[in-house]
């Protein structure tokens, strides 16, 4: 684990993995009232940002004080983890090569993504675009597949994609370079949801399930 | 509410304000004002004390003309020629402008201009007017034929204008990061603005060549991104919140304000700033501004406005 400076009012916490990750960020937000009353944490595949709104020498003391001291077990805090259930019609355009591509059948595919365990890792990209990453024993190896070679010009809303290791619902018409495997019709982001614009919060657990075959 | 003002013609103009820091965790970017300290000395001449609530016309370029429907007071903040009902008038001074006059503001450059209203009011969109062109979240569209709503009654104080340095100038000031401090020669390129955007400024010609992707990382504004073709992203209020080309250094927060004023084809110097010397920059950027009152000011002018 490394910290460093990113410019002069974030540190980046470097880590192994997303494990190692997900205990950084319990830790951070333990004492996140002690780093900056405005710090926020943010996940990154296997960093967290701790960000505040003006410059202040003193943030990186801080988050290597807070690391230091450590965080209760995990038991001893109230778990805020939430998890979902997205049903998805695995009809996608992509889904016959994707399949190929990891070497397995279409409806082997379906079964896999329906069996793996899916965390968020961040969200960005768009706003409500959360990256999922296998959690749990792999599947499938689902790193065989990378992106498109060439991005689409508009990804429906909606659709279940897959790529380089991660799988995503994307939460409004956009352009985008995963293969789209499925659909579904999930609302993803509403900016009228003040309190929770995004259903998807990082550390969230997702799992897919198939309808409408 | 009333109607205060029509937009008659208008170039390139968003509405902006402090933006939705905060929200980066849902993939909102914090979006709002580019050149922040232009926007916040804005809302110093309305407010007496810098205010991110205050909404604001950001002109990034070619003429707003605006067409009085009830009396206000109003601040242009930039590099602008403005024009009240034909003639010449200064900015960076609060106007109190009349019924059924109308103003022209024209952009000028470099940097976004700044116009702020009193009363005008604007529906917040996940607590901010600011309008993200890179995630299409926005309050209001501003075009020919929009009214800008607000409440009749004002207290802004005409005549006030602003006191403070130009700020720094000579090279952007740079914290490195990452590869970026493993040899400090890329900071000397000679870089060259290619396409500026609220969501990133591009810079070409350095021989910096980062091939290497990393896992996408969390970035800030100001994130200086290097591309496999050579090229520097410096990503902007809209840009991208996790990338996933390596990060070389951020310019620091005093010189984000002069990110927005680079123009396509400017030369541009990066140099290298430890992090207290960043945050020092900052605070004397900040404690530099200053709104003067006419009624405050001393004999020879020396005694401050209220901050």
């Amino acid at each position: 684990m490394s910290t460093q400076w990113l410019g002069d009012r974030a540190v980046l916490v470097t880590t192994d993995g997303p494990e190692a990750r997900e205990a950084v960020v319990r830790t951070l937000l333990h004492h996140r009232s002690a780093i900056g009353v405005d710090a926020s944490v943010r996940r990154g595949m296997r960093d967290v940002l701790v960000e505040v709104g003006e410059p202040d020498s003193r943030l990186l003391g801080r988050v290597e004080d807070a690391l230091r001291a450590g965080a209760p077990t995990i038991e001893s805090e109230a778990t805020t983890t939430d998890h979902h259930i997205i049903e998805v019609r695995y009809d996608g355009a992509d889904l016959a090569a994707a399949a190929e591509a990891l070497g397995i059948t279409s409806s082997e595919l379906i079964a896999a993504h329906g069996d793996q365990g899916w965390r968020v890792a961040m969200l960005g990209f768009a706003p409500g675009f959360a990256y999922l990453e296998p959690v749990g024993s792999l599947v499938t190896d689902w790193t065989a597949l990378g992106r498109r070679d060439s991005p689409r010009s508009r990804v429906p809303e909606g659709s279940v994609a897959i790529a380089a290791g991660m799988s995503a619902v994307y939460p409004r018409d956009m352009p985008g370079g995963w293969h789209l495997i499925g659909v579904s019709a999930i609302a993803l982001f509403d900016e009228r949801r003040t309190t929770a614009p995004s259903l998807l919060s990082a550390g969230d657990h997702v799992r897919f399930t198939e309808v409408g075959r | 509410m009333i109607t205060l003002a029509t937009v008659v013609e208008m170039g390139l103009a968003t509405v902006q304000d402090g933006g939705r820091p905060g929200l980066a965790d849902v993939g909102v970017p914090r979006s709002g004002a580019w050149h922040r300290r232009r926007y916040l000395d804005a809302t110093r001449l309305l407010r007496g004390q810098p205010d991110t609530t205050v909404p604001a016309i950001e002109v990034l370029a070619g003429r707003l003309t605006l067409h009085w429907a009830a009396e206000t007071t109003v601040a242009v903040v930039g590099s602008a020629r403005l024009h009240l009902d034909g003639s010449p008038a200064p900015v960076g001074v609060s106007l109190r402008v009349g019924q059924s006059a109308r103003s022209v503001i024209e952009h000028i450059g470099p940097g976004p201009v700044y116009v702020v209203i009193d009363g005008w009011d604007v529906p917040r969109v996940l607590g901010s007017a600011a309008t993200d062109t890179f995630s299409g979240i926005s309050a209001i569209e501003l075009r020919p034929g929009v009214e800008l709503a607000g409440a009749a009654r004002q207290e802004s104080d005409a005549g006030v204008f602003l006191r403070g340095g130009s700020g720094h100038h000579g090279p952007l000031r740079v914290v490195v990061h990452g590869v970026g401090k493993d040899d400090l020669g890329w900071l000397e390129g000679p870089w060259t603005v290619s396409t500026t955007a609220r969501s990133g400024t591009r810079l070409s010609g350095g021989s910096l060549r980062e091939h290497g992707s990393r896992p996408s990382m969390p970035v800030v504004v100001g994130a200086l991104q290097a591309t496999p073709a050579g090229e520097l992203i410096i990503l902007g209020p809209d840009g991208g919140l996790t990338g996933g080309y390596p990060v070389v250094g951020v310019v620091c927060s005093a010189d984000l304000p002069r990110v927005s004023e680079l123009q396509p084809g400017e030369e541009v110097g990066l140099k290298s700033l430890d992090v207290l010397a960043a945050v020092q920059a900052f605070d004397s950027a900040e404690r530099d501004r200053r709104v003067v009152h006419p009624g405050v000011l001393g004999e020879h002018g020396s005694r401050q406005g209220r901050t």
